[in-house]
C-alpha cells in the first residue's frame, strides 16, 4: 500500500478517548461489526479489564487506550476464540504488542482471527500495574501527556526499548495514529485492505497525508533502539553466564507466574509443574542434594527459566507482561526480551509480523545456521 | 516439658544441635531455610553438615509454604533416611492437610517448629530486609506491631506449633540470646537426648504467648470486621476481586491448592464462540475472561475448610488483592460451621470427605 492516505479526526476538549469512541461508534452504527472488544476501567476505577460489548451505554465507558496492560489481550483473543472460529463480527482494540502476540496464538492455532478486526494506536508504552492500582489519577494524567509526548517517567522497562510501537511490524487493520499529527487531531490510517473498507463504509474519506507520521515514527524507533542497545549491552553483563545468570533470578520464589501471563505460553499445564516433574521420591532429592551438599526447593529455578526460554523466546514480543506480574520484581522481561531479540535476529524472524509467515522451529531443516554451529568448537 | 537450652541465639543453636544430630548418624538431611546470598532466601534440603553454616531456620521470611515443599519432597515416597524439617507453624498444619489429601507424607521427618511471630511480606524491597529484620526482633517476640508484617500473620492466633516434635520458642523475652529446645514429642525427645546439656522444664505455654495471642485476636478481629464480606453480594466482590488479573498465583502458591491441574485451567471450562455470541447477546457485554470472581469462588469452595492461614495468596498477588484476609475470614466461617480445625489432628478426617448433608441445615437456615 504504497499511496497510504489517513483521515483527520478532531480532538474535542482534549478528550481522545471521547475521539476514538466517536469513530468507533460510527463504525457500529453502520454495522461495520457486531461488537467490540475493548479496555473498560473496571467499577472500582483502579484497573481496566477486557469487555465484549454491543452495548452503546457500555461501549461508551471503555478506554481505547489505557495507561496500563493488567491482562494481555492476546490472552483475551485466546480465551475467546481458542475452541474457534467467531460468527459475529469483532473490532479488537489492543496495544501493538497484543496484536503481535494473537497473530503468534494464530500461528500456534490457539486463536482464530476470522471475523477479527484489528485496531492499535502508537502506543508510547504501559504503566506498571501494582503502580498504577495506588495512583491512577495521577497516572492518568501523565499518560494523556504521554500518547503526544511519547515518554513518560516510569513506563515498564520492555516498554521504553520497544520499536515496534506502531503499525510497522504489527499487522493492525485501522490504526490512530499520534505522532506527527497537530495536539487537537487524531488520524486514523488504514492498514490493510479489511481496513479501507471500514473507512469506506463509515464513509471517511482518505485524503491526509501521512509522510509526517512516518518521519515521527522513524525518530522514535531510532531513540527506541539506542535505548535497547544500551540496555542490551547492561543486560549482557549484568546476565551472561550462568552465574551470573542465578543471581539475576535470585529472588525468584518459582511461582511461575511470569509463565502464566505471558501471552505465548499456552500450555495448559507446563512441563515443569507436571506429574513428570513433580512427582520424585525422596531419595532421589536427596542423591542430588547429596552431589553438593544441598538443593533449593523448588528445584530447577534456572531450568525453568531456560526451559522456558527455548520455548517461547522466538515468539517472545516483548510485552513484559511476565515481569509486571512477578510478585518478587524480577526483572525476567528485560532479559526474555533480550534473548527474545538474538534468537528472533539469527532466524530472520519478528513475532507477529504476518500470520503467514512459519514460526521458525516448525520449517527448521537439518542444514542450516551453520554460521552459529561452525563457531563453536566442538571437541 | 524436657527442654533443652542453649545459651547461644536460636539459628546458632538450631544449627549445634542439628550437627551433633549429624554427627550421630541420626539424620540424612536437613530442609530448612537458607541463605543463598545477600538479601536472597530460599529453602534447601541440605545433606551435608558443613553446609548448616548457610540455614537460617528462624529468618522471618516464607518464600513458599514448607508444607507445599515438603508434599513435593514425599509425595511419591517419603525418604529412606530421617529428616529434620524447620518449618513454622502454619506450614506444619498445611502439611498436616496434604497428608489427609495424600499428597504428602510424615514418615522419617522430625519436625522443628517454632513460636511464630510471623515473617515479613515477600512484597517487601530486598533493599531494607536487614534494616526491617532488626525491627522485627526487637518488636516480634513481644507481638508488637511491626510495619511489614504479613497481614496474615499480624492476626494469626495458631502460631504456636501443637504438632511439632521440638519447639523453639522464639515469643517471649530473651528469645535472641537464649535457645529452648521444647520436647513436644516421644520422637522429639529421643532425637535431643545425650546432648551433654543441661535439661530443665519447660511448657511452651506461658504468660507472653498468652498476651500476643490477645493481641493477635484483636487485630484478628479489626481485620475481619474491616473487610465487611458479609454485606459484599455480587457487586461488593467484584469491586474486591475487579482488579485480579486471572493469572491464579494464589492458587499456585496456596499449600492446599495440590492439584496439577486447575479445573479453571482445563479443557472442560473452555467456552465455544457459539456460547460466547449467546451470551453477548443476552447479556450486550461480557467480560473476558469471564470466570474472575468464579474462580476465587470456586477456589474457597474447595479450600476454605483447610485454610491455615498462612498469607501466601496476598503476598504473591501482583494487583495486591487482600486475598488472604478474604479467605481466612471466610474460611473460618466454614470451619466453625462443621466444627474443623484444619492441621490439627491427622485422626480428623476432612469434613468434605464425610459430608451429612443434614451438617448444613444450621447453616442454610441462619442464611435464609
Amino acid at each position: 500500500m504504497n499511496s497510504m492516505k489517513g483521515t483527520l479526526l478532531t480532538v474535542e476538549a482534549q478528550n481522545i478517548s471521547s475521539t476514538i469512541k466517536k469513530f468507533i461508534n460510527s463504525l457500529l452504527e453502520r454495522n461495520v461489526f457486531d461488537a467490540v472488544l475493548a479496555p473498560v476501567r473496571i467499577p472500582s476505577g483502579e484497573s481496566f479489564a477486557y469487555l465484549l460489548m454491543r452495548d452503546k451505554a457500555v461501549l461508551e465507558q471503555c478506554e481505547p487506550a489505557p495507561p496500563i496492560m493488567p491482562i494481555q489481550g492476546a490472552r483475551v483473543l485466546k480465551q475467546l476464540t481458542r475452541r474457534g472460529e467467531l460468527n459475529v463480527k469483532v473490532l479488537s482494540i489492543m496495544r501493538p504488542c497484543e496484536i503481535r502476540a494473537s497473530i503468534e496464538l494464530a500461528k500456534l492455532q490457539q486463536v482464530h482471527l476470522k471475523n477479527i478486526t484489528f485496531l492499535s494506536f502508537d502506543c508510547p508504552g504501559a504503566f506498571s500495574t501494582s503502580d498504577y492500582i495506588n495512583e491512577p489519577d495521577m497516572y492518568d494524567v501523565s499518560f494523556q501527556k504521554a500518547l503526544k509526548a511519547f515518554t513518560a517517567k516510569d513506563f515498564r522497562a520492555c516498554c521504553t526499548t520497544c520499536v515496534n510501537f506502531s503499525s510497522g511490524n504489527t499487522p493492525t487493520d485501522l490504526h490512530i495514529a499520534h505522532l506527527g499529527v497537530p495536539d487537537d487531531k487524531l488520524m486514523v490510517i488504514p492498514t490493510s485492505s479489511r481496513g479501507e473498507a471500514c473507512l469506506q463504509a463509515a464513509q471517511l474519506s482518505l485524503t491526509e497525508d501521512i509522510s509526517n507520521w512516518q518521519e515521527q515514527c522513524k525518530v522514535w524507533q531510532q531513540r527506541r533502539q539506542e535505548n535497547r542497545e544500551k540496555d542490551f549491552l547492561e543486560l549482557r553483563q549484568r546476565a551472561a553466564g550462568i552465574v551470573n545468570l542465578d543471581a539475576y533470578f535470585s529472588d525468584c520464589i518459582n511461582c511461575h507466574n511470569c509463565m502464566r501471563v505471558c501471552p505465548i505460553c499456552y500450555c495448559r499445564q507446563c512441563f515443569f509443574d507436571s506429574r513428570d516433574t513433580v512427582r520424585i521420591e525422596a531419595d532421589n532429592y536427596l542423591i542430588r542434594a547429596r552431589k553438593k551438599g544441598g538443593i533449593t526447593f523448588p528445584t530447577d529455578t534456572i531450568l525453568f527459566h531456560l526451559g522456558r526460554m527455548s520455548h517461547m523466546s522466538l515468539s517472545c514480543v516483548g510485552c513484559g507482561a511476565c515481569e509486571d506480574a512477578c510478585p518478587m520484581d524480577v526483572p525476567v522481561g528485560q532479559v526474555f526480551n533480550f534473548i527474545g531479540d538474538k534468537i528472533q535476529k539469527m532466524f530472520e524472524y519478528v513475532p507477529g509480523r504476518d500470520v503467514e509467515e512459519s514460526i521458525p522451529v516448525l520449517t527448521y531443516s537439518e542444514d542450516e545456521l551453520h554460521e552459529f554451529e561452525d563457531a563453536r568448537d566442538v571437541s | 516439658m524436657k527442654t533443652l537450652k542453649i545459651q547461644k541465639p536460636p539459628d546458632d543453636a538450631i544449627r549445634d544441635v542439628l550437627t551433633r544430630l549429624f554427627d550421630a548418624n541420626s539424620i540424612g538431611g536437613v530442609f530448612a531455610l537458607t541463605k543463598k546470598r545477600e538479601n536472597t532466601y530460599a529453602y534447601s534440603l541440605i545433606t551435608k553438615k558443613e553446609l548448616l553454616t548457610t540455614i537460617v531456620p528462624t529468618f522471618p521470611i516464607m518464600p513458599m509454604n514448607a508444607g507445599k515443599m515438603i508434599s513435593r519432597l514425599t509425595m511419591v515416597e517419603p525418604p529412606s533416611v530421617p529428616i529434620a524439617v524447620l518449618l513454622r507453624p502454619c506450614e506444619l498444619r498445611a502439611l498436616y492437610e496434604l497428608v489427609k489429601l495424600e499428597q504428602a507424607s510424615l514418615d522419617n521427618l522430625l519436625f522443628i517448629s517454632f513460636t511464630c511471630g510471623g515473617v515479613l511480606s515477600l512484597k517487601l524491597s530486598t533493599d531494607i530486609l536487614a534494616e526491617k529484620t532488626e525491627e522485627y526482633w526487637e518488636k516480634a517476640p513481644s507481638g508488637e506491631p511491626v510495619a511489614g508484617l504479613r497481614e496474615s500473620c499480624t492476626m494469626c492466633t495458631a502460631f504456636v506449633p501443637d504438632n511439632a516434635d521440638i519447639v523453639v520458642t522464639l515469643i517471649g523475652k530473651d528469645v535472641r540470646q537464649e535457645t529452648n529446645f521444647i520436647m513436644n514429642t516421644e520422637k522429639g525427645e529421643k532425637y535431643l537426648e545425650g546432648m551433654n546439656s543441661q535439661y530443665s522444664e519447660q511448657s511452651i505455654e506461658s504468660n507472653e504467648i498468652e498476651a500476643v495471642r490477645r493481641k493477635r485476636q484483636a487485630q484478628r478481629e479489626s481485620v475481619f470486621a474491616k473487610l465487611k464480606t458479609e454485606e459484599l453480594g455480587w457487586n461488593g466482590l467484584i469491586n474486591v476481586f475487579g482488579r485480579c488479573i486471572n493469572c491464579h498465583a494464589c492458587g499456585n502458591a496456596c499449600p492446599i491448592c495440590y492439584c496439577t491441574l486447575c479445573y479453571v485451567e482445563s479443557a472442560e471450562k473452555d467456552t465455544f464462540p457459539l456460547a460466547w455470541e449467546r451470551q453477548l447477546r443476552r447479556e450486550g457485554s461480557l467480560r473476558i475472561p469471564d470466570d474472575t470472581v468464579m474462580y476465587h469462588l470456586v477456589r474457597m469452595l474447595h479450600m476454605g475448610v483447610m485454610c491455615v492461614g498462612c498469607g501466601m495468596c496476598s503476598d504473591v498477588c501482583p494487583t495486591d488483592i487482600p486475598v488472604a484476609s478474604i479467605f481466612t475470614k471466610v474460611g473460618q466461617r466454614m470451619q466453625s460451621i462443621v466444627e474443623y480445625v484444619p492441621g490439627k489432628d491427622l485422626e480428623e478426617a476432612m469434613p468434605l470427605a464425610i459430608v451429612d448433608p443434614e451438617d448444613f441445615e444450621e447453616a442454610e437456615s441462619e442464611t435464609e
